[in-house]
């Protein structure tokens, strides 16, 4: 059997769906397993990324400027285009990323994706198409839901630590931030998260045999889906710029 | 808790995040909150759509669109190419009268352009919704630059065709300057110096006598007048010769004092 490719196994992930259709047990299973669990490990991280944005945007500001007036604004605009989303990503990168990889890898080793095949059943329809859907559906809920905590952060930290109304804060973030953020940030969320599953359901179809082999399918996953994450970001910024 | 439940608390979760920030972003707006006019520029200095609104300086509306419209005329006549929808806040419409004038405004360190209006006065009508009215034009500051570089130019070619006799007025100026100087410095020399001082004090004394003696001589008194005379003479040996000297010869007077 030749060895599988990544741009093979998004191909016949991409065939299956077309034919098949979706599991939507599966992917029922799957958003609620790789959205719902992660929910709170990145409120806490967005909440708390949002706050020290301001913080340190603030110090700066008075350090330069001897003003942090314009800091609500500017912050506000990273926090939207930028900051939630790619915490989003690389926390889910880390947590479901790993998970996906040592899950498929230890089916590949243990014989359960030979077993899938046996039965007739697609193990891309089976294991990737029902995760890469849940994540791309997450991935925009979770984009909206990093959104609104760290902006309620950012106007909680401005009110109570820069001494700011909150009002300003919202006049601020009119004056910097658009509507067109947000579906940009959107598209971000459900680019980078679909990244994540593609890459480490690859790994895991890869894994070689033994413990040492699904720890190695974890780390390459994990370590090549941050690293799309922010390449991604880079040509996503790039092009969504010419949208300015 | 099953995971369809899970799943719409995910997605209840992400419909209030989308609240939050269309809110924050003022997107929300309850019909008939706000009244919306027409105000024609022909230059509007940058202020673009979601520009604020002011009036006497309270955020009251926002600029909803810039349309350009050409060839329209103003019941004055005048064409003006540019129109600015804005909405204004119910409350604040009232303030806002036939004869209220409508300024382009810069704020902030940013320069942000907002619109302010100013109230007009009792006596005018109030503005009706949807109604076109002329805005003040923001002064162009291009177009100064360019007419001060253009005023500059002027300056220059003037100096330049005039240059001879703009130099000899300057010489002359720088002569008469120098001239007072002298005279200035020639006047405290005299008014420091002390035994000058002195001098000019005995001689104005010496004057003083001599008026007497020649009153009295034409009185025929000659006795108290060889007094008066020897008084005199008296008061000259106090007077030394070098002074004397000294004094002529700074005034450019050659003369031979023997005392």
């Amino acid at each position: 059997m030749a060895r599988l490719t990544f741009l093979s196994m998004c191909y016949q992930t991409i065939t299956s769906f077309l034919t098949s259709g979706v599991r939507m047990t599966e992917f029922m299973q799957q958003l609620e397993k790789l959205a719902y669990r992660s929910l709170n490990i990145i409120i806490i991280c967005v909440s708390f990324a949002a706050a020290v944005t301001i913080l340190e945007a603030s110090f700066h500001m008075k350090l330069v400027l001897h003003d942090d007036s314009l800091v609500p604004g500017f912050a506000a605009m990273l926090i939207v285009r930028e900051l939630a989303v790619v915490v989003m990503s690389l926390l889910l990168a880390a947590k479901i990323g790993a998970g996906i990889a040592a899950e498929v890898g230890q089916m590949k080793i243990s014989e359960q994706i030979d077993a899938l095949k046996l039965l007739g059943i697609n193990p891309f329809n089976y294991l990737v198409l029902p995760r890469l859907l849940a994540c791309l559906v997450g991935g925009i809920l979770l984009a909206l839901i990093a959104n609104g905590i760290c902006i309620l952060t950012a106007a909680l930290v401005t009110t109570y630590s820069l001494d700011q109304s909150f009002s300003f804060f919202q006049t601020s973030f009119r004056r910097f931030v658009l509507i067109q953020d947000l579906w940009f940030s959107l598209i971000k969320g459900m680019v980078f998260c679909g990244v994540i599953p593609l890459i480490s359901c690859y790994f895991g179809f890869i894994c070689e045999p033994g413990a040492h082999g699904v720890g190695r399918a974890t780390t390459k996953s994990v370590v090549s889906s941050s690293i799309a994450i922010i390449v991604l970001d880079f040509l996503l910024t790039l092009i969504f710029s010419l949208f300015y | 808790m099953n995971s369809q439940l899970k799943i719409a608390i995910l997605f209840i979760l992400a419909g209030l995040s989308v609240v939050v920030f269309v809110s924050f972003l003022g997107k929300f707006e309850i019909l008939g909150q706000y009244k919306r006019m027409i105000i024609a520029y022909n230059f509007v200095g940058g202020l673009e759509e979601g520009s604020h609104v002011r009036l006497m300086g309270v955020k009251v509306g926002k600029v909803e669109k810039v349309e350009f419209k050409p060839g329209y005329k103003t019941s004055s006549g005048e064409e003006v190419n540019l129109h600015i929808h804005i909405k204004v806040a119910q409350s604040a419409w009232p303030v806002i009268r036939e004869d209220s004038q409508y300024f382009i405004n810069m704020a902030g360190i940013i320069g942000e352009k907002y619109l302010e209006i100013s109230p007009g006065s009792q006596q005018a009508k109030s503005v009706q919704p949807g109604m076109v009215v002329r805005g003040v034009d923001p002064p162009r500051v291009d177009q100064l630059i360019s007419q001060g570089y253009a005023l500059a130019g002027k300056i220059l070619s003037v100096v330049e065709t005039n240059e001879g006799s703009v130099t000899d007025t300057i010489g002359s100026i720088s002569d008469l300057v120098k001239s007072l100087n002298k005279v200035l410095e020639t006047i405290d020399k005299v008014t420091t110096k002390r035994e000058y001082s002195d001098l000019v004090s005995k001689f104005s004394q010496l004057s003083g006598e001599m008026t007497v003696l020649l009153r009295d001589a034409n009185k025929g008194n000659i006795r108290d007048t060889l007094t008066t005379m020897r008084n005199l003479l008296k008061k000259l040996d106090k007077i030394e010769e070098k002074e004397i000297r000294d004094f002529l010869q700074e005034e450019g007077i050659k003369a031979r004092v023997a005392l």
